[in-house]
């Protein structure tokens, strides 16, 4: 599939501006990194066409956003917060999405099967959905998105509940989906983009704040993290534009954003400072 | 697409079932209503009563069914399925339509459980009759699967439209207004609006107080047909909106096809149901309150003109609708510039004319004057052409259900200008007055009906019939069977089977009681030979002699509508036959004043009592002393004949059915007499002798 253009995407609710003029380029995996409230799942729901943009256009080389029709046979979707009847099977709930989708019924239980197995559902495939994991669900979900093998897979918020281990897991099975396909992930945990995502869109408060690769977003911020031991009774403390504090014997191990170059401790920057700092400029440009 | 609808139906499905909940209370529900049968069959025999007594089964099903529709909506709602379905390419209508789908399979499941349980319950107990059970499914569908659907629908309508636990006093508001019994909720809403609200918002059976008219049928008339139809549009035309708005359907021509198809079936049915139409509904004083509000002052002369060679088209739809033309003599000596005739005021007359020239009329009450461009001389004859419709009445009908037009009924025009019904007695009862034939009239009568129709015509070909008769014209179709043996032939309710099985009771009570009244009161009456045996009294009509009619060699055998007579039902009800029998013999015939009623039933009263007496007939129904007591208007006049009457029927020659009093007396009433005679006429057979044998020695 070809790059997805969105080009100044406006959307209000309730009198208030929920997206503004957004432009962004989609190709590859895309990670939409952002606060609580910047935009994120309205801007995942007009790309699945599920709301209208109030203005603005989103179309690739062969499809224009207008004809939903077309645009949603494309289209895979795993929302938020997924859920699913609870007395059925996940196969029963597959057949079920498939057949809806218009999969032929010869065709559909080989699909549910090579799902299942890029999933790793193989094994539960006849097990009820309520007596499933959280993260059992989440491939449940992923399942049922990608039957029909959608040329773009949506995913919004996808390890919000899941522990460690699963998210982990559930990371690496978004970064083999998107190898043959457009994959969108929403989330405001920098470690599911870390991993998954070729480029990086930071939002917030309904404006694109960055767009680029990973080392792009690094560039930003590169010999500009410093780590440092300190007391925590030090009154320049205060001054610092910490990223964050962990403990170390005694002492604590301070990360900041310095802009002074002379600086001995600088460090390689991590995708969490870039974010932060983004953050941080903001705000700082809004205090203004 | 039918097979992705399907699939998605068999999933629909097989969630509902796994609820437990939905599945109990299908079974529940469904075996409550055969419990019903069984009661009906073995405890309480009533086939039709096993239905129509059943408002508690339609209220529990609304309510399941509007909480099944909410539920099915609601499930997909509580889950993801939703907002996936929308991203799906018609992904949420084939799952809206698999839900629809999924409630019409439980309701037809339902219907042909319910139907087969009847049919096994009561088939051949003693009814066999197809049209009845066709009947009965028709009812089951109207008033049951239909009023479930649509709850259904609202069930799911109301969860689309509504969020979170709002819904549920929406759901149940719309419950009470849409039960049968929503005039609890409903009747100051009535009293404001000044329309019957609660009937036109009821689902259910229409009249679930009353009981099953076994001549009418079930009332599955075509109104209600139409009113169900009228819901099921409106609910379809919101859920199509309701899609445009939130872009599950788009606009563009199969959207506007469908669209229209609704609007069409929604502008029909809306139309179809504000027409007139005859329904059967729960309305006994309809009558009584019309003519107690409508005293009609009679205004015109008699004329003495003569009407004959009817030729009348009956065309009975959802009301009855007539084109009657006929021949009026002017037998007259003077010129008539304007004519008069009886018609009963719910026959309203839309098109009149004469030998295709239009002529003013005015239609007041039951009767009708026609002006006329051309006076008529004195032996002169004219052609008057009408169109008339109505009727709306629960005594008479004239719909595609039943036909009840008797004789003694003024559906066509007459020249005794008397009102159809007159209120009579102390207590202001009911009381139909015969229009008076006194010639012998030609009919000529076609009638398109898929039921069999009985007149006292002859029939000449299918739909057709004519003939002459003196005594007017009935003619009669319904939920109707017959029998015959012998000379006799009965014609009775279908579900009235093993009522009238023992009919060769009555035929031996009507021959004895025939010998003897004609024997003791020298009467020349042809002895009928076809019984009608036909609820045919309102629930509200009290008075003697209202219920049998003699019409040549017909009798109308009528009963309440509110009997269902049993077995024994002639043995048991003899007494209070010859109660009815006797007038219709008698009085009934006479063109008799509107206030010669009391005159006349005290006669039949008594004659009834000791002709009961006389048949060895036990008669424990205090009839003449409740009749006196309570119904007789008392003055001075009448309370002296009721003291001489008192002592004339202490004596033994009283129960003499030929003691010459009797026939004298009826000759007063055929004379027109008044109290004063009758009381000298009692008197002087009090005062004299009478031999053992009740002859008068004199």
């Amino acid at each position: 599939m070809e790059k997805i253009q969105l080009k100044n995407i406006n959307k209000q609710m309730k009198r208030k501006d929920i997206l503004q003029n957004i432009n962004l380029d989609i190709h590859g995996s895309l990670g939409l990194l952002g606060p609580n409230g910047a935009g994120k799942t309205t801007l995942m729901k007009i790309i699945t066409t599920l709301i209208q943009p109030d203005s603005g256009t989103i179309q690739s080389e062969n499809l224009n956003w207008e004809n939903t029709k077309e645009v949603r046979k494309n289209i895979g979707y795993l929302p938020q917060h997924f859920s699913m009847y609870k007395n059925i099977t996940v196969r029963e709930c597959l057949n079920h999405l498939g057949n809806l989708k218009g999969i032929s019924m010869h065709n559909r239980s080989k699909d549910i099967l090579t799902t299942a197995e890029n999933v790793n559902l193989i094994d539960v495939l006849d097990t009820k959905i309520k007596n499933l994991s959280g993260g059992m669900l989440r491939r449940v979900g992923i399942a049922q998105a990608i039957l029909g093998n959608p040329k773009l897979l949506i995913v919004d918020e996808p390890t919000v509940g899941l522990d460690i281990e699963e998210r982990v897991r559930f990371r690496r099975l978004l970064r083999k989906l998107g190898r043959d396909r457009h994959i969108i992930i929403s989330t405001h945990i920098v470690e599911d983009i870390e991993t998954t995502c070729d480029s990086i869109c930071i939002l917030k408060d309904g404006k694109v704040l960055q767009t680029g690769s990973k080392s792009d977003l690094l560039d930003l911020v590169r010999g500009k993290v410093v780590e440092d031991m300190v007391d925590l009774n030090d009154t320049y403390l205060e001054s610092l534009r910490l990223i964050s504090t962990r403990e170390a014997g005694n002492q604590y191990k301070i990360r900041y954003f310095s802009d002074s170059v002379n600086q001995n401790n600088i460090v390689e920057p991590a995708l969490e400072d870039a974010y932060l700092y983004l953050m941080k400029e903001e705000d700082t440009n809004d205090r203004r | 697409m039918i097979y992705r609808i399907y699939q998605s139906t068999i999933f629909t499905s097989k969630l509902a079932l796994r609820t437990w909940l939905f599945p109990i209370f299908f079974i529940c529900l469904n075996s409550y209503i055969i419990y019903t049968f069984y009661i009906y069959r073995f405890q309480t025999f009533s086939p039709p009563s096993a239905l129509t007594t059943s408002s508690y089964f339609v209220i529990f099903g609304m309510l399941a069914y509007l909480l099944f529709g909410m539920w099915i909506i609601r499930v997909e709602k509580s889950t993801s399925m939703s907002d996936l379905t929308l991203l799906i390419d018609n992904g949420y209508l084939f799952g809206f339509l698999s839900k629809v789908l999924v409630g019409i399979i439980t309701i037809l499941t339902s219907q042909i459980i319910l139907m087969a349980s009847y049919i096994a319950i009561f088939y051949g107990h003693p009814i066999t009759d197809v049209p009845y059970y066709l009947a009965v499914f028709k009812y089951i569908t109207v008033f049951w699967s239909i009023s479930f659907f649509i709850s259904f629908l609202l069930g799911m309508l109301l969860a689309s439209v509504i969020k979170g636990k709002s819904v549920y006093p929406v759901l149940l508001l719309v419950f009470c207004f849409l039960i049968p019994i929503n005039h609890v909720f409903l009747e100051s809403a009535n009293r404001v609006l000044n329309f019957d609200l609660d009937s036109w918002l009821n689902l259910g059976e229409p009249n679930p107080y009353s009981v099953y008219h076994a001549f009418y049928g079930f009332s599955i008339d075509y109104f209600h047909w139409m009113k169900k139809l009228l819901f099921l549009s409106i609910i379809f035309l919101l859920f199509i909106f309701l899609f445009i708005k939130k872009k599950i359907i788009h606009l563009g021509k199969p959207t506007y096809i469908v669209l229209l198809l609704f609007v069409i079936v929604f502008s029909f049915s809306a139309i179809e149901i504000t027409k007139k139409n005859q329904i059967l509904v729960n309305d006994p004083t309809r009558i009584i309150d019309y003519y107690r509000n409508n005293e009609q002052a009679l205004l015109m002369d008699d004329q003495a003109i003569r009407l004959d060679d009817f030729d009348i088209f009956l065309k009975p739809n959802a009301h009855l609708e007539a084109d009657v033309t006929f021949t009026i003599t002017n037998e007259g000596r003077e010129e008539l510039n304007s004519l008069h005739f009886a018609l009963f005021h719910e026959l309203k007359i839309s098109e009149l004319h004469s030998n295709g020239i239009a002529l003013n009329y005015v239609q007041d009450g039951d009767f009708v004057t026609v002006e006329l461009n051309n006076a008529i001389e004195s032996g002169e004859k004219i052609d008057i052409s009408m169109h008339y419709e109505g009727l709306k009445t629960n005594l008479y009908f004239g719909n595609n259900q039943a036909i009840y037009l008797p004789h003694y009924f003024p559906w066509l025009p007459s020249t005794n200008l008397k009102p159809a019904f007159d209120l009579v007695t102390d207590q202001k009862g009911l009381h139909r007055i015969k229009p008076s034939y006194q010639e012998e009239t030609n009919y000529r009568l076609t009638i398109n009906y898929d039921k069999k129709v009985y007149t006292n015509l002859n029939k000449q070909a299918e739909g057709t019939w004519s003939g002459k008769s003196s005594s007017g014209l009935s003619v009669i179709s319904g939920m109707l069977n017959e029998n015959s043996q012998e000379n006799y032939q009965w014609i009775y309710p279908v579900t009235w089977e093993q009522s009238v099985e023992d009919f060769s009771t009555f035929e031996t009570y009507f021959r004895m009681f025939y010998n003897t009244i004609t024997n003791s009161l020298d009467l020349n009456i042809e002895k009928p030979n076809r019984v009608f045996f036909i609820p045919n009294l309102n629930i509200s009509d009290t008075l003697n002699g209202e219920s049998v009619w003699v019409n040549g060699s017909d009798l109308i055998l009528g009963t309440p509508i509110y009997i269902e007579p049993d077995q024994d039902y002639f043995d048991i009800f003899q007494a209070e036959l010859t109660y009815e029998l006797v007038p219709a013999l008698t009085t009934n015939k006479l063109n008799t004043d509107m206030d010669d009623y009391e005159f006349q039933a005290l006669f039949n009263i008594v004659f009834a009592k000791v002709i009961n007496k006389q048949m060895n007939i036990n008669d424990d129904t205090d009839t003449l002393k409740f009749f006196i007591s309570e119904k007789l208007t008392v003055d001075q006049d009448v309370n002296t004949v009721v003291k001489e009457l008192k002592d004339f029927l202490s004596k033994k020659e009283a129960e003499d059915a030929n003691h010459p009093l009797y026939q004298e007396w009826l000759h007063l009433i055929e004379s027109k007499k008044s109290w004063d005679e009758l009381y000298a006429l009692i008197k002087q057979f009090n005062n004299r002798e009478v031999s053992p044998n009740g002859k008068d020695p004199a």
